[in-house]
C-alpha cells in the first residue's frame, strides 16, 4: 500500500462552556503518494478543521489519522503547511524564509543556502533572494509560501485555500505555476479550496464536503490530461456537475 | 430609434504626481445599460471608477451625466465597495433605509422602497439582524438593496463578489441582474474575472495595461439567461482573456 495519508472515522467536536460544536461528523479517506486531492465544500463547512486535524495542528474528537505511517498527534517538519495568508516572517529576506526549517533542524549554511537556491529558483524568484516580505506581490509572497515550504522536504503538503486573496488573473497563474512545480517535482498535495474552477484544474480527485458537521458528500476522479483548459468543454461540464452536487448539500 | 446616452467619459486623464495612471479615456455608456470594465491586474480600474465618482479630481477631461457634468449632489449615484461597508450601528432596516433617510424622504415612502428590495434581495426574516451577526453573502446583499432602494440613475460597483465563494456569487450575479432588469438602472461594474464579465455584461470595455487606455470595447450579444458552458459563451470569454492575458 502506498498510501500517504489515511483517516478513519475522524471526528471533531469544539467544546465551550456553553455549547459544543460538532464541526466534523465522521470522516475517512486515504490519499496516495503524489496525488492531489482537493477537499472542496460551501464556506465554514470545516474544510480548515479537517486539514488542521491532518497536519497535527489541530486534535480530534475521535478516530485515527495515519500519515506516512504514523500516527499524528502533533504539528511536524513531514507535513508542510501553506496557509492563505501566507505567514511569512516579515523581518527575514525571501532566502531566510526559505531556509528557515532547514536551518532549525541545524543545516550549515552553505548547504541550506544551495537547497534555497535551488527552490527560489523552482518557484521562479531568481533575483529576489535578498528582498524582504513587505516588497513583495500578493502572487509573489505565495511563491515564498510554497518555496518554504518545500524546502522542508515534507511528505505531504497541506494548502489552505492559498490562493484565496489573490485577484482572479493572478490565482490563474499561480494555479498554472503550482502545476508546472508539481510536476517538476513531484509532491503528495491536500489542497482545500471553495473555488470550483481550481479544484477541478488541480485535482487527481475533489472530495465535497458537506456543510457542517461534516461528512464526504461525494468523490470525484479527475482524469482529464494535464495541462487543462479552463474553458474545454469536458472541464466545463464537470464543473457544472460538482456545481450542481454543492448546491444540494446546502 | 436613438438610445438614450447617460454616461459621457471624455479625454479623461488622470496623474498622482508624474505617474501617468489614466491616458486619455473616452466612452459613452447608454442609458440602462449594464457596462462591465475588465483589465489586467493593476491596471487602475478602481482609479478610473474613483475618477468617475469624483472621489479622486479629473487631470484632464470631462465626464458628463445626462449632458452635464457630474455632480453627485443632482445625480443619484450608488456606489458598491468590494468591502461589506454596512453600518455595524445598525440593523439590516436601517441599513437599507439609511440611504433614503439622509435624502429627507418620508416615512412611508421609506417602509415602501426598504420593503420592496429585502424582499428581491432574500433579507426580509433578517431585517433586526446586526451586521455582526451576517454572514459574508448577506452583508453584500445588504449594501446591494440600500443601493438600489435610493433608485440610482447610475450604479458602480468595484469587484463586489471578489472575497466571495463562488458558488454565493452565482446566486448574487443572477440576483444583480434580476434587480437590473426591474429596475432598468444604468450599471458600471468592474471586474477582474472574465468569466463573470461574460456571464454579466451587455457591453464589455476592456482597459490596457497602465497607463490605462481603452484596449476594446464591444456589445455581448449574448441571450439571458446565459450557460458558461455554450460555445458563444466561450468563445467571448476566450476573445476577452486574449486582450488581457498578461499570465
Amino acid at each position: 500500500m502506498d498510501n500517504i495519508i489515511s483517516c478513519k472515522h475522524v471526528a471533531k467536536t469544539f467544546e465551550t462552556e456553553r455549547k459544543n460544536v460538532e464541526v466534523i461528523k465522521d470522516v475517512t479517506l486515504e490519499v496516495s503518494k503524489n496525488e492531489v486531492v482537493v477537499l472542496f465544500g460551501p464556506g465554514q463547512c470545516g474544510k480548515t478543521t479537517l486539514l488542521n486535524m491532518i497536519s497535527g495542528l489541530e486534535s480530534r474528537t475521535s478516530g485515527e489519522i495515519i500519515v506516512n505511517n504514523q500516527e499524528v498527534h502533533e504539528p511536524g517538519a513531514q507535513r508542510g503547511v501553506v496557509y492563505q495568508t501566507t505567514a511569512l516572517f516579515p523581518w527575514l529576506t525571501v532566502m531566510g524564509n526559505i531556509t528557515f526549517g532547514p536551518k532549525m533542524k541545524g543545516m550549515k549554511k552553505k548547504q541550506r543556502e544551495k537547497l534555497g537556491q535551488h527552490y527560489i529558483d523552482l518557484v521562479g524568484l531568481t533575483s529576489y533572494e535578498n528582498s524582504f516580505p513587505i516588497q513583495l506581490s500578493g502572487g509573489m509572497k505565495q511563491r515564498v509560501g510554497i518555496a518554504r515550504a518545500y524546502c522542508n522536504d515534507p511528505v505531504v503538503l497541506f494548502m489552505d485555500e492559498p490562493f484565496g486573496h489573490l485577484d482572479a488573473q493572478t490565482r490563474y497563474l499561480m494555479q498554472e505555476e503550482l502545476m508546472r512545480i508539481w510536476e517538476t517535482e513531484k509532491k503528495t498535495i491536500l489542497f482545500v479550496t471553495n473555488n470550483i474552477e481550481e479544484a477541478v484544474y488541480l485535482a487527481d480527485r475533489i472530495l465535497v464536503l458537506t456543510n457542517c458537521p461534516s461528512e464526504v458528500k461525494a468523490e470525484f476522479v479527475i482524469d482529464l490530461p494535464r495541462p487543462r483548459n479552463y474553458v474545454d468543454p469536458e472541464f466545463l461540464t464537470l464543473r457544472k456537475r460538482i456545481s450542481a452536487v454543492v448546491d444540494k448539500t446546502q | 430609434m436613438a438610445v438614450e446616452t447617460k454616461v459621457q467619459v471624455r479625454n479623461l486623464v488622470k496623474k498622482f504626481g508624474d505617474l501617468l495612471v489614466l491616458d486619455d479615456i473616452s466612452f459613452n455608456v447608454a442609458k440602462g445599460e449594464f457596462l462591465c470594465v475588465v483589465g489586467p491586474t493593476g491596471c487602475g480600474k478602481t482609479t478610473f471608477l474613483n475618477t468617475i465618482t469624483k472621489l479622486y479630481q479629473p487631470t484632464k477631461g470631462e465626464i458628463l451625466v445626462n449632458n452635464e457634468p457630474v455632480n453627485l449632489k443632482k445625480h443619484n449615484i450608488a456606489y458598491i465597495f468590494q468591502e461589506y461597508s454596512t453600518m455595524p450601528w445598525l440593523n439590516v432596516e436601517q441599513n437599507i433605509a439609511y440611504g433614503l433617510k439622509i435624502r429627507k424622504q418620508s416615512k412611508e415612502e421609506i417602509q415602501d422602497a426598504v420593503e420592496e428590495v429585502i424582499e428581491l434581495v432574500g433579507l426580509k426574516d433578517y431585517r433586526n439582524y446586526y451586521p455582526n451577526e451576517l454572514s459574508a453573502s448577506m452583508l453584500q446583499r445588504v449594501v446591494i438593496a440600500r443601493a438600489f432602494a435610493t433608485k440610482p440613475e447610475l450604479l458602480l460597483m468595484d469587484e463586489p463578489y471578489g472575497q466571495l465563494d463562488v458558488e454565493l456569487r452565482f446566486k448574487l450575479e443572477d440576483e444583480l441582474i434580476k434587480l437590473w432588469q426591474k429596475t432598468g438602472t444604468t450599471v458600471i461594474f468592474i471586474t477582474h474575472n472574465i468569466e463573470e464579465a461574460v456571464y454579466l455584461s451587455e457591453k464589455i470595455l476592456v482597459l490596457t495595461n497602465k497607463p490605462t487606455g481603452i484596449k476594446s470595447e464591444f456589445e455581448n450579444p449574448l441571450p439571458r439567461p446565459r450557460n458558461i458552458v455554450d460555445k458563444e459563451f466561450v468563445d467571448i470569454r476566450n476573445h476577452v482573456t486574449d486582450l488581457i492575458k498578461w499570465w
